[in-house]
C-alpha cells in the first residue's frame, strides 16, 4: 500500500463517507431510543453492515420477533445481493487474501463505487478496492456508534424517530418506481402486505407479505410477466 | 428481546447478510448464467419486498382516533417528494422524519 493509493482510495469513498456518517447516526439513535447500548449498535455495524438490514432489526429488537421472522426477512431484504458480485468476480479474484472482507463488505454504495469509479493506471487495484472498502465501512461503524453515544447521553424525547426506517424503505421505493416501467411488482408487495396483515395479523405480516410476494410473482413469471425486458 | 436472544439475532443476522454476498461469487465463480427464474425474481422481487416493507411500516396507523395518520401521510409524501425532486436520500430522510416528529406533537 502507498498514500497515492491511500489517497485516491479517500477521495472516491467521500460521497458514501457523507452519507453513511449521518445514516449511521439516525441508526444509533433508533437503537438507543428503544433501549439498547452502544455495544449493540457497535457490533451491528461491524458484523452486518447492512443499511436497510440494520433498519429493519431496530423494529424486530423493539418487537420481540420470532427467530423465524427475522431469519426470512432478512433473507429476503439481502436477496438482491444474491446478483450483485457477478459483475465483480473477475475484479475479486486478483485480490488475493483480501477477497472474504471484499465479499463481506459489498453494500449497495461500495459496489457502485467499485463499477462505477475510475483511479489513475498506477493505483494499485487490490490495494484502492480494499481501501475504498475499508473505509466506507469505518464510516459506517462510526456513524452507528457516534448515534448511539449520542443517544445515550443527550436525553430528549424520540417519539417519532422510528419515522427515519420508514423514511429509508419510501426513498428506496422512490428510486425503485423510478427504474421500473412495469407497476406490477409494487401493486404485488403491497397487496401482499394487505393481505398478510388481514389474515395473519400484525406481527406475521412481514414474513406473509414476503412469502406472498414471492409466490405472486413466481405465478405471474408463468403466466408470462417478466419475459420480455419491457417490464 | 433479551439480550441472548438479541446476540443471536445479531448473529444469524449477520451470517445471513453475508452469506447473500457470498452467493454469487461461490456459485457464479467459474462463469456459469443463473437459471432465468432466479434472475427474474432477483429483478422482481427487491421492488414487491420494499413495497411490502412500506405497507408494514404504516401497520400502526389509527386512520379512526387521533390524527387519523395525517401525520404519517403528509410526511410520507414529503419525503416522496423531495427525494423525486431532489435525489438526496439524506435530505429526504431527515427533513421527512423531522416533520413527522413535529406533526405527531402539535
Amino acid at each position: 500500500m502507498d498514500i497515492k493509493t491511500l489517497k485516491y482510495a479517500f477521495r472516491t469513498s467521500m460521497p458514501v463517507i457523507l452519507g453513511y456518517l449521518p445514516s449511521g447516526f439516525a441508526f444509533g439513535l433508533m437503537m438507543s431510543a428503544i433501549g439498547k447500548g452502544v455495544l449493540a449498535s457497535f457490533i451491528m455495524a461491524v458484523t452486518m453492515y447492512a443499511g436497510a438490514g440494520q433498519y429493519i432489526a431496530v423494529d424486530f429488537i423493539k418487537n420481540n420477533a420470532t427467530f423465524i421472522t427475522i431469519i426470512v426477512t432478512t433473507f429476503l431484504i439481502n436477496s438482491k445481493h444474491l446478483f450483485y458480485g457477478i459483475s465483480l468476480i473477475e475484479k475479486f479474484n486478483k485480490t488475493g487474501r483480501k477477497k472474504p472482507y471484499l465479499i463481506f463488505a459489498l453494500t449497495d454504495e461500495t459496489y457502485a463505487l467499485l463499477t462505477g469509479t475510475q483511479y489513475p493506471d498506477d493505483v494499485r487495484e487490490d490495494w484502492y478496492i480494499f481501501l475504498v472498502s475499508l473505509i466506507n465501512q469505518l464510516s459506517w461503524i462510526a456513524g452507528c456508534t457516534l448515534g448511539a453515544v449520542f443517544g445515550s447521553v443527550v436525553k430528549f424525547d424520540t417519539t417519532g424517530l422510528d419515522f427515519a426506517m420508514t423514511a429509508l424503505f419510501l426513498v428506496i421505493l422512490t428510486d425503485q418506481a423510478r427504474v421500473f416501467k412495469s407497476k406490477i411488482p409494487f401493486i404485488v408487495g403491497g397487496l401482499s402486505a394487505l393481505a398478510a396483515m388481514l389474515v395473519l395479523g400484525k406481527s406475521n405480516m412481514l414474513l406473509g407479505g414476503a412469502a406472498l410476494s414471492v409466490i405472486t410473482l413466481l405465478i405471474l413469471h408463468k403466466k408470462g410477466f417478466g419475459k420480455n425486458d419491457d417490464d | 428481546m433479551t439480550t441472548t436472544k438479541l446476540c443471536i439475532a445479531i448473529g444469524l443476522m449477520a451470517v445471513i447478510t453475508f452469506s447473500t454476498r457470498l452467493f454469487p461469487f461461490v456459485v457464479f465463480g467459474r462463469g456459469e448464467k443463473p437459471a432465468p427464474v432466479i434472475m427474474y425474481l432477483g429483478k422482481y422481487l427487491p421492488p414487491a419486498l420494499i413495497t411490502a416493507i412500506v405497507v408494514y411500516c404504516f401497520k400502526d396507523i389509527d386512520f379512526l382516533s387521533g390524527m387519523h395518520g395525517l401525520a404519517e401521510i403528509i410526511s410520507a409524501i414529503t419525503v416522496i417528494a423531495l427525494h423525486y425532486k431532489f435525489r438526496n436520500t439524506m435530505l429526504s430522510i431527515a427533513v421527512g422524519t423531522v416533520l413527522y416528529m413535529i406533526l405527531i406533537r402539535i
